[in-house]
C-alpha cells in the first residue's frame, strides 16, 4: 500500500471511529433523556389523576370519567392517548378511560411495580402505577399507560439520521484525506521520478534540489549526499582495480621474461617447448585481462570520452579489418567486407575502433573448424540517422542459454573456456560499454553450429 | 655493451639482469633514482634502462637530471603506466624510447640493440670485419664461414671491438663497456681476455684482426698488417 493510501486510510478509520463513538453516545443520551421526560410526563399525568380522584366522591362515579379525561388531556398532547384504569382497594376495577385489558395481568408480579411495560395487541405500552389514599388510608391504585411508540419514534428518527449521515461524512473524509495526502506527497513523486531517471540512464548523478525549504528538499539533499558517497566509493573501487592491475603487470613481465629466457635454450625437447609456449599463452591471457580491466575501469571512471571527433565509419572499419587479416589468415577464415554506410559518427576513434575490432576478432576466433569454408562478413550500411555495422559469421555460434549473459564481465561460454581460444572475458562488455557511450546499441543473434550476427548502431553526426 | 638497469622491483630486476647476461651485456643495477643519476654520471654506459616508478624520485626526474648534466646515454623507459600522456612526457624529458609493461623480452632486447645501433655510424645489425661476422641477435660469431664458440665475456669484448672497428680503445674504455662496476681496473684481466680472443679469432688466419697499440690499448682493424 502506498503511503498516500495509508495516510488516507488512517485518517478515515480514525474519523469513522470518532463519528461512531459520538453517534452512539448521542443516541444513548437522547434515549435516556427522552425516556426520562416521557416518564416524568407520565408520572405527572398519574399524579393529576390521583389528585382528581382524592377530591372526588367515589361512591358516585358519575361525572368522574369526564373529570379525569379533562385532567389528562393536557398530557395527551405530549404523550398521545393515555389509558387510565383505577382499581379500588379490593382490586375491583372501578374506572377505565380508554382502558387496556389489564385483568389478565392484574395480579401478576409486574403489576405491583411502579413502572410497567406491557404489550397488548402488538403495541408496546409503558405505564405508571400510583396508589391513592383518602386521609391516611390507601383506597386503591391508578394505572396510567401510554403507547411507547412516541419514544421509539424519536429514537428511530435520530438513528435514521445518524445511519445516513455517518457513512456520508466518512466517505467525504476518505476522499478528502486521499486528496490531501496525494497533494502533500506529490513533490515526493517528482523526486522518485528524478531517481528513476538515474536508474534508466545508469549513470550516477545528483538530482535537482527544489528551492522549497521543506522535507522534500531535505530528502533530495540526503539523496545527493548518498550519490556523492556512492560515486566516491565507485571511484575508489575502480581506482583499486586499475592499481591492482598495474601491480600485476610487473610480476607478469617477470614471468614472461623468464619463459622467454627458457625458450632461448636451443637444447629443449619439443614437449618442453610446448609446455613453455602454453605457459606463455596463459601469461598473455593474464596480461590481456589486466590491460582490459584497466581499460574498462578507466572507461567507467571517465564516464565519457575526452576527445570526440568526426570518424568516417567505412574507413575505420577498413583499417580494423586490415589489422585483423593476419589473425584471419592464421585461422583460415575468409573476411568479406562490404562498406556502404558513407557516414561519419561523432566518436572517440580509438575506443570505437576497439569496440568494432573486438566483434570482428570474436567472429574470426570462434570460427567452426569442422566447416570447409569459414567466412566472416563485415558490412556497414546507413539506415535513417544511424550507421549500421554488421558482422556475421558461420562459426560455432552461441547457445541460447549463454546468449543473455555474453555481455557480462568475465562471462565466457563453455566453448570459450575450453582453452583453445584466448580471451579475457571482457571484450564484449567493453564493446557494449563503448557503444553505449556513443549513444548506440548492440544486438547479437546466434544459433549454435550455424553462426552469429552482431549488429551495432551508432547515430550519425553528419553525412558525406 | 654495458647497461645500467634502474628498477625497484627486486624480482624484475633479477630477471632482467639475467636476461641481459644471456646477451653478454655487462649490467649494473640500482633500485634508486639518485643512485642511478650518480652511476650514470660517473660511468660510461651504452644504455640506461629506467623504470618510471622509483621509491625516491621518479624516472622522469632521473631523465631530466641526466640530460641537464649533459649525460647523453640512450635511455629506455620501462613502466606499467601505459597512457599516451606518460609516453609523451617520458620522451619529452629526454628518453629515447619507451616500453610499457608487460613487454616481451625479445622486444626489449631488440629495442636495446636498435638504440645502441643508433649511436654508431654503421646501422647494419650484423657487425663484420673482413671475413669475421658477429650477429648480436643470434649471438653467433663466424670467421671465414666457420662458427666460433666464444664465452660470454669474449663475445662482449669482441662485440665492443667490432662496434669500434679501426678505432684504438684504451683498457679503461674496454673495462667501462664490457665489464660491470665490480671490475678491478688494476688487474690484467683485459689482456688475458684479448689473448684468449686472439687465439680463437686470429689463429690460423693470415689477417690478424686484433692488434695491440703499444702504450695505448687495442684495436680491431681490417686494414693491412703494418
Amino acid at each position: 500500500m502506498t503511503i498516500k493510501l495509508r495516510i488516507a486510510a488512517f485518517f478515515t478509520i480514525a474519523y469513522a471511529a470518532v463519528v461512531l463513538i459520538l453517534s452512539y453516545a448521542l443516541y444513548e443520551i437522547n434515549e435516556t433523556s427522552s425516556r426520562d421526560s416521557f416518564l416524568f410526563a407520565l408520572k405527572s399525568a398519574a399524579q393529576s389523576v390521583v389528585d382528581r380522584l382524592s377530591e372526588t366522591d367515589l361512591s358516585t362515579p358519575l361525572g368522574v370519567k369526564e373529570d379525569l379525561q379533562e385532567a389528562i388531556s393536557l398530557f395527551e398532547n405530549k404523550l398521545g392517548i393515555l389509558h387510565v384504569t383505577v382499581f379500588d382497594s379490593t382490586g375491583r376495577e372501578i374506572i377505565s378511560l380508554n382502558g387496556l385489558k389489564l385483568s389478565a395481568i392484574r395480579n401478576s408480579a409486574s403489576m405491583t411495580r411502579d413502572i410497567i411495560r406491557l404489550e397488548e395487541a402488538g403495541r408496546k405500552y409503558i405505564g405508571i402505577r400510583r396508589e391513592f389514599e383518602i386521609g391516611e388510608k390507601p383506597v386503591g391504585s391508578v394505572y396510567v399507560f401510554a403507547s411507547s411508540s412516541y419514544l421509539e419514534e424519536s429514537k428511530d428518527r435520530l438513528g435514521n439520521i445518524l445511519i445516513v449521515l455517518a457513512p456520508i461524512s466518512i466517505i467525504i473524509v476518505a476522499a478528502g484525506s486521499l486528496f490531501i495526502s496525494k497533494r502533500a506527497l506529490k513533490p515526493l513523486d517528482t523526486v522518485a521520478a528524478e531517481i528513476d531517471k538515474i536508474e534508466v540512464s545508469g549513470s550516477l548523478r545528483p538530482i535537482p534540489v527544489p528551492d522549497s525549504n521543506d522535507e522534500i528538499k531535505k530528502v533530495s539533499e540526503s539523496f545527493n549526499d548518498l550519490v556523492d558517497k556512492l560515486q566516491s566509493l565507485f571511484q575508489l573501487e575502480r581506482n583499486f582495480i586499475v592499481d591492482a592491475s598495474h601491480e600485476l603487470k610487473t610480476p607478469l613481465t617477470v614471468i614472461q621474461t623468464e619463459i622467454e629466457m627458457l625458450l632461448m635454450n636451443p637444447n629443449l625437447s619439443q614437449p618442453e617447448i610446448d609446455n613453455l609456449k602454453n605457459l606463455q599463452l596463459e601469461v598473455e591471457r593474464a596480461v590481456k585481462i589486466a590491460t582490459d580491466l584497466i581499460f574498462f575501469s578507466r572507461l567507467e571512471l571517465s564516464g565519457g570520452f575526452k576527445a570526440a571527433e568526426h570518424v568516417d565509419v567505412d574507413s575505420l572499419v577498413a583499417e580494423i579489418v586490415s589489422r585483423l587479416t593476419n589473425l584471419a589468415f592464421a585461422k583460415g577464415v575468409k573476411v568479406e567486407v562490404h562498406l556502404s554506410s558513407e557516414s561519419t559518427v561523432l566518436a572517440d576513434r580509438d575506443s570505437l575502433g576497439r569496440a568494432l575490432s573486438n566483434v570482428i576478432e570474436n567472429a574470426i576466433k570462434y570460427s567452426d573448424k569442422s566447416k570447409p569454408v569459414r567466412v566472416v562478413v563485415v558490412k556497414t550500411e546507413r539506415k535513417g540517422d544511424y550507421a549500421l555495422f554488421l558482422v556475421s559469421d558461420n562459426g560455432i555460434g552461441i547457445n541460447s542459454e549463454d546468449l543473455p549473459y555474453i555481455f557480462n564481465r568475465f562471462y565466457r561460454t563453455k566453448e570459450a573456456r575450453s582453452g583453445e581460444i584466448q580471451g579475457s572475458g571482457l571484450g564484449l562488455s567493453i564493446t557494449k560499454k563503448i557503444v553505449e557511450e556513443h549513444k548506440g546499441s548492440i544486438e547479437i543473434t546466434s544459433r549454435p553450429d550455424e553462426g552469429t550476427s552482431v549488429l551495432i548502431k551508432i547515430p550519425i553526426s553528419s553525412h558525406s | 655493451m654495458r647497461i645500467l638497469l634502474v628498477e625497484d622491483d627486486q624480482s624484475l630486476q633479477r630477471t632482467l639482469k639475467k636476461l641481459f647476461i644471456t646477451q653478454h651485456f655487462a649490467v649494473d643495477v640500482t633500485a634508486n633514482g639518485k643512485e642511478a643519476i650518480f652511476l650514470a654520471k660517473t660511468n660510461d654506459y651504452d644504455i640506461v634502462v629506467l623504470d618510471l616508478m622509483l621509491p625516491d624520485i621518479s624516472g622522469f626526474e632521473v631523465c631530466t637530471e641526466l640530460r641537464k648534466g649533459s649525460v647523453n646515454v640512450p635511455i629506455l623507459m620501462l613502466t606499467a603506466l601505459d597512457e599516451v600522456d606518460n609516453r609523451i612526457r617520458g620522451l619529452d624529458t629526454g628518453a629515447d624510447d619507451y616500453l610499457p609493461k608487460p613487454f616481451h623480452a625479445g622486444e626489449l632486447l631488440a629495442r636495446i640493440r636498435a638504440l645502441h645501433r643508433r649511436q654508431s655510424e654503421d646501422k647494419h645489425p650484423v657487425l663484420s670485419a673482413a671475413d669475421l661476422i658477429l650477429d648480436p641477435v643470434s649471438l653467433t660469431v663466424k670467421r671465414g664461414g666457420r662458427r666460433i664458440e666464444l664465452t660470454s665475456k669474449e663475445f662482449a669484448l669482441l662485440n665492443y671491438l667490432m662496434e669500434n672497428k679501426n678505432r684504438i680503445l684504451t683498457r679503461e674504455q674496454i673495462s667501462e663497456h664490457v665489464w660491470d662496476i665490480n671490475f678491478d681496473p688494476r688487474s690484467n684481466v683485459i689482456d688475458a681476455f684479448i689473448k684468449l680472443l686472439r687465439k680463437k679469432i686470429d689463429e690460423g688466419f693470415e689477417l690478424k684482426l686484433i692488434r695491440t697499440v703499444r702504450g695505448a690499448g687495442y684495436t680491431l682493424s681490417e686494414g693491412d698488417n703494418s
